[in-house]
């Protein structure tokens, strides 16, 4: 799908007028401000013991206290800061280096493509949690490590669909007219293949930003992060830690995993509903709707609607 | 066949690095923590069973090349070496012991989740437009968003812990394995019904929008015209030319998935106490427990892998172009 | 006619679902098939023939909806009826044979099901009882082939199978939907043998949809053009070769080049100037034998020499290896062995091309849109190509050049071309802007592989004179890659024949295609519909 078409007025207007993509954008956006506004907003130091053990919602705590006393609303607030950051931080990291590695081995196929596949390949096929843990279990807790395990596991699978994407792209005659016009191979690798490419890696980034925040969320569970940072996933790992559960305090977690759950619905909402818009054969059923053609399976019969 | 070997050899070149990266990961490492282990036991250990744990992690003065060459030897005949948290019993025996509950809760969720899916994905895109093609993939792309061990948490709180209609926990209710009767493996059931449920819910979300949108790419396809066009009935386009081949991508997938859904399956397994490899995992990270830790890397990515060449042995079966040489 | 129509199509309205409302794309036609005729339905992409096909059974892909008239196969109203008793007709009244027929077949079963699934719809309704065997066998395809899947044969084989399901309820009419566009010439002729065979001894009806005029002159009994949605004139064959009247029409017969055995230019004398393209050996192999058995040879011991002006038409089906060859010229591919100069020097390989490099040798590409990047306009695209040419230039004179280079290709004016995308072109506007582009670098030769065969009938022949024109402008020699052995002879000055990899016969152009020596020449010729030499002219000898 060409970028024009992607951010063409057009697409714009599509967009805009589109439910799951207003819906997620507000969500989203909703989510954002108020993290970023943590330092304004939150009514107490997060890591403070600020209030009785375990206290449910109410005018002081809006989102209740902790085992431990804290503030929950605070910690959200900041610990949203935290989890955001790190979580686009993998996904700017696992896009560059997918790209890079997919670019080259698309292009220059040959020996490089070969090795390059069959390092992704590797990377892709081992499971990412076990490896994860052990990685990070070595390392020093905290959020880089958390960044550098993570995007470690996490580049292989943009690699591959990035790689796929080029190469179907590198078939097309007109990258073998840039290459026979004389364009140096850099310039065809960045200005004739990746804008092409520009739907694509959109979509990877936002599924990446909902993988590092997910995946985040299970180290610090597990209890690799560090305790001592607040972040969604160490809310998390103290609210198991604290037997949240038995004492009937499910404010401490529900709250941080909604955070959670809600940041990456209101991504993947966007991302869906991008996907939908764009692909040609729904768009066709959609002009078919407008056109006040109801069909009731997607078995293939023409419809009939006189003009009289 | 070809094909099917060069998959093989595919599988343990990934194997042989898998259990490469194990060997290397606490020798490169900053902080040196081979020495930090050895200090922490040292002084609860005896002298054979610390300099076997000094040369488990490279303390000692082989050159490097040896200690690997040990190492895989060790590997074949199955040393995995002894857990630190349950001194003196060796890993293996630690995880044997849960790597049956894990297969039973892994292969359950993942083939019930992949057969509902494809089923709900498919019926989307037949009577897309309708209200369940506009309803279903939000409701699952919501479900989807959530951390396992999140929605296990919640749905453990809720029906276990609030209103008790399933077991708190645990693969069965007596303290000893229950016998192979229909009322142990009853009993066996239904304290596997919410870890299923909770891993079925949150990766049923993929696999129905895979199948959705690969039944809507081979429904413009030629073929199905010609099928339509010879006048079949709906249902025979659905089943015979439809689903068959829109299944063969999410096939592919299910390779891959098996070591996602894995990793969530390990988590659940902990907020259900389901005395599987994820509790193990959860055991080893709280005692920092490094054997058992790398053990279970290597046990579970072992397993890993062999299912995925189960699942590409079998889709050679099913798609006949990959047969003939041609990638699919 | 007293017998009711195979086909009645009466005043038919069919549009597709827009977002400001639907846009017509077929508007009143009206024409009926007797039972057991033989129609063709002509006209250019976007007239709507197609989309006629297609709405017949009513498998029409959204947003294409049916907005008035009627639609009767022998005497069944297809757009009245309901669903079930559609499907109920479909097939067993009429079938349909799509143009690719690898995509036609399901991928995942074997023949021998697939024919089987369309001989049991006719249980119910006791039709003659056949086997998969003997649909084969019809279509002169061995019966040991049934438990092949679609990927294991070749394209005309497939295409015969497709023919084969298509009759397996014995059904009024057939519709054949461009089946052989993707086939070469002499399997073309193969499968319309057989068919015009079955069609007598079974007596169903054709519709042909096809933009190949002179294929229909050969098959078919009457012809109906399209134009633009509507119907303009419906004839005989026989009528319509001898006074076709609407204009369009008239249009549509002489756009096909015609060659004139009279006026055969004198043979050259061969030209003292070195040659600007001179291979020898040159051969390109794929694959490795001890992997895979036996390697590919796709050009096999290649001697070929282009004088400067000159036009040399490489004629051949595919796999034959002219495209091969033609990207080895540009330095696209590299061989596997043997010598090839181009003006001179061996071609630069693309992965060591540098911007302001010197190259002789510049390629024109066959698929017209897919050349041209959808994201960038026009001016972007030739002042690439300028500013990489050698010689270097500041941006004024860069900007000069583009401009100068679209007027040479006849895009006038040239300020209004610069800003616009691919997709906002014709076809034959695009094929003009990828001329200018591989014009921008002065190269001595311009290899054009299949630069027309993508484009609309009436527009070839001018993209074609503006190649014979450019060389005569800009003294480029051009080689000229083509299965379409008419289009050759028009005008190239030498043709050179290949097969499976060899040249198998070369010459000058119109002796080679008056008195082929070679079998496999012969047959290509044999193949081209309508014949190419009329009967009674003179033959021409071939100069040595």
């Amino acid at each position: 799908m060409a970028l024009v078409d992607t951010f063409g007025a057009r697409a714009r207007r599509q967009l805009l007028g589109s439910v799951p993509v207003t819906v997620g954008l507000v969500i989203l956006g909703a989510l954002i401000a108020v993290c970023a506004l943590a330092y304004w907003i939150a009514p107490y130091n997060p890591t403070r013991a600020v209030g009785g053990i375990n206290e449910p919602p109410s005018l002081a705590h809006l989102f209740g206290t902790t085992g431990q006393g804290q503030d929950v609303l605070s910690q959200f607030l900041y610990g949203g800061q935290n989890t955001l950051w790190v979580a686009f931080t993998i996904a700017v990291l696992t896009t560059l280096i997918a790209l890079v590695v997919a670019l080259t081995s698309a292009y220059f196929r040959g020996w490089a493509d070969d090795t390059l596949t069959l390092v992704t390949n590797v990377f892709l096929v081992i499971p990412g949690l076990p490896l994860v843990v052990v990685l990070a279990a070595f390392l020093p807790p905290g959020s880089f490590t958390i960044i550098i395990v993570l995007t470690l596991t996490g580049w292989a699978f943009g690699a591959r669909l990035f790689r796929s994407q080029a190469l179907t792209l590198r078939e097309r005659e007109f990258i073998a007219a840039a290459e026979d016009v004389g364009e140096s191979r850099w310039r065809i690798v960045a200005i004739e293949l990746l804008p092409n490419m520009g739907s694509v890696v959109a979509a990877y980034f936002v599924n990446q930003v909902i993988f590092a925040i997910t995946a985040q969320a299970s180290l610090e569970f597990l209890g690799l992060g560090n305790g001592g940072q607040v972040t969604w996933g160490t809310m998390l790992f103290w609210a198991q830690n604290t037997s949240a559960l038995i004492r009937g305090a499910w404010w401490t977690f529900v709250v941080p995993g909604m955070a959670i759950a809600l940041t990456a619905f209101s991504l993947a909402l966007i991302n869906n509903a991008v996907d939908e818009l764009g692909n040609p054969r729904l768009r066709a059923d959609r002009l078919l709707r407008r056109a006040g053609i109801r069909k009731s399976s997607a078995s293939l019969m023409t419809p009939v609607k006189r003009n009289d | 066949m070809y094909y099917v070997l060069k998959r093989l050899a595919f599988y343990l070149l990934a194997a042989f690095v898998a259990i490469t990266v194990n060997f290397f990961i606490p020798r490169l490492t900053p902080g040196d923590p081979a020495s930090t282990i050895v200090a922490t036991y040292s002084t609860s250990m005896n002298e054979e069973s610390l300099q076997a744990l000094k040369a488990a992690y490279g303390l000692t003065d082989e050159p490097l090349l040896q200690q690997y060459v040990h190492y895989l030897g060790n590997i074949l005949k199955g040393d995995f070496g002894r857990s630190l948290s349950q001194f003196p019993a060796p890993v293996l025996s630690v995880i044997s012991a849960g790597i049956g509950w894990s297969a039973l809760l892994g292969l359950t969720a993942v083939l019930l989740s992949f057969v509902i899916g494809s089923a709900l994905g498919a019926l989307a895109a037949w009577r897309r437009g309708g209200f369940f093609d506009r309803v279903a993939p939000p409701v699952l792309l919501f479900l989807g968003s959530f951390p396992y061990f999140f929605l296990a948490l919640l749905l453990f709180y809720l029906f276990c812990f609030k209103l008790g209609w399933f077991p708190m926990g645990n693969a069965y209710s007596s303290v000893n394995p229950p016998p192979f009767t229909l009322s142990g493996i009853g009993d066996v059931v239904f304290h596997l019904l919410m870890p299923a449920f909770t891993i079925v819910l949150v990766s049923l979300g993929p696999w129905t929008l895979n199948m959705r949108n690969a039944m809507i790419g081979v429904l413009s396809e030629d073929y199905l015209t010609l099928a339509e066009a010879k006048g079949l009935k709906p249902h025979r386009v659905l089943f015979d030319h439809a689903v068959r081949t829109a299944l063969l991508p999410n096939i592919t997938a299910l390779g891959a998935a098996i070591g996602g859904v894995l990793s969530g399956q390990l988590l659940t397994e902990i907020v259900f106490t389901y005395p599987g490899l994820g509790y193990a995992l959860m055991r080893a990270v709280s005692a920092v427990d490094y054997p058992l830790m790398q053990a279970l890397f290597l046990v579970i990515t072992l397993a890993v892998l062999a299912a995925n060449f189960l699942v590409d042995t079998v889709y050679v079966f099913l798609d006949p172009r990959v047969r003939s040489g041609r990638e699919a | 006619m007293t017998e009711t129509p195979a086909l009645e199509i009466a005043h038919l309205s069919v549009g597709y679902a827009g977002e400001n409302g639907t846009i017509p794309a077929v508007d009143d036609v009206s024409f009926s098939i007797a039972p057991g005729e033989f129609v063709g339905l002509a006209g250019e992409s976007g007239c709507g023939k197609s989309t006629i096909a297609q709405s017949i059974l009513r498998l029409l892909r959204a947003p294409g909806v049916i907005t008035g008239g009627a639609i009767r196969i022998c005497g069944n109203d297809m757009l009245t009826l309901d669903d079930d008793s559609v499907r109920r007709l479909r097939w067993s009244t009429a079938s349909i044979v799509l143009q690719n027929s690898l995509t036609s077949l399901n991928p995942v079963k074997r023949i021998a099901w697939q024919l089987q699934e369309a001989l049991d719809r006719g249980k119910a309704s006791g039709a003659a009882r056949r086997t998969p065997a003997e649909l084969l066998e019809m279509v002169d395809i061995d019966p040991s082939r049934l438990t092949a899947f679609p990927h294991e044969l070749s394209g005309g084989q497939r295409q015969r199978v497709v023919i084969a399901m298509a009759l397996a309820l014995e059904p009024a009419l057939v519709i054949l939907d461009e089946p052989t566009t993707a086939l070469d010439v002499i399997v073309q002729q193969e499968i319309f043998v057989t068919v015009k065979a079955l069609q007598k001894r079974m007596g169903f009806a054709v519709l042909l949809i096809t933009h190949d005029l002179p294929l229909l002159f050969e098959v078919a009994d009457r012809i109906a053009v399209m134009k633009d949605g509507k119907l303009v004139e419906t004839a005989s064959v026989v009528q319509f070769r001898e006074h076709p009247q609407h204009p369009y029409s008239r249009m549509l017969m002489g756009a096909t080049p015609r060659l004139d055995f009279d006026h055969a230019p004198p043979p050259k004398p061969a030209s003292p100037a070195a040659p600007v393209l001179e291979t020898e050996h040159l051969t390109k192999t794929y694959g490795d034998a001890w992997f895979q058995g036996s390697a590919l040879v796709a050009v096999d011991d290649v001697k070929l020499r282009v004088a400067p002006r000159e036009i040399v038409a490489i004629v051949g089906a595919s796999g034959s290896g002219k495209s091969t060859l033609g990207r080895i010229v540009t330095g696209l591919i590299r061989p596997s062995s043997g010598k090839i100069l181009v003006d001179g020097q061996p071609p630069v390989p693309v992965s060591q091309r540098r911007k302001g490099q010197s190259r002789a040798a510049q390629m024109v590409f066959q698929d017209v849109y897919g050349s041209l990047n959808p994201l960038h306009t026009i001016g972007h695209h030739l002042l690439r190509a300028v500013l990489c040419a050698p010689g270097g230039m500041g941006k004024k004179e860069a900007e000069a050049r583009v401009a100068g280079l679209l007027t040479e290709v006849g895009l006038t004016p040239p300020a209004s071309f610069l800003d616009r995308r691919p997709h906002e072109l014709s076809g034959g506007q695009r094929q003009r802007v990828g001329l200018a582009r591989a014009l921008a670098a002065s190269p001595r030769l311009l290899v054009a592989d299949e630069p027309v065969s993508m484009l609309d009938v009436s527009i070839r022949r001018d993209i074609l004179s503006l190649i014979a024109r450019l060389r005569d402008e800009q003294g480029v020699a051009v080689l000229y890659i083509t299965h379409d052995v008419v289009s050759a002879g028009y005008i190239a000055d030498r043709i050179v024949v290949m097969h499976r990899g060899k040249i198998v016969e070369e010459g000058p152009s119109l002796a080679v295609l008056a008195n082929p020596r070679h079998d496999y020449t012969r047959r290509l010729i044999a193949a081209v519909p309508g014949g190419i030499v009329p009967a009674d002219k003179a033959v021409l000898q071939p100069a040595n």
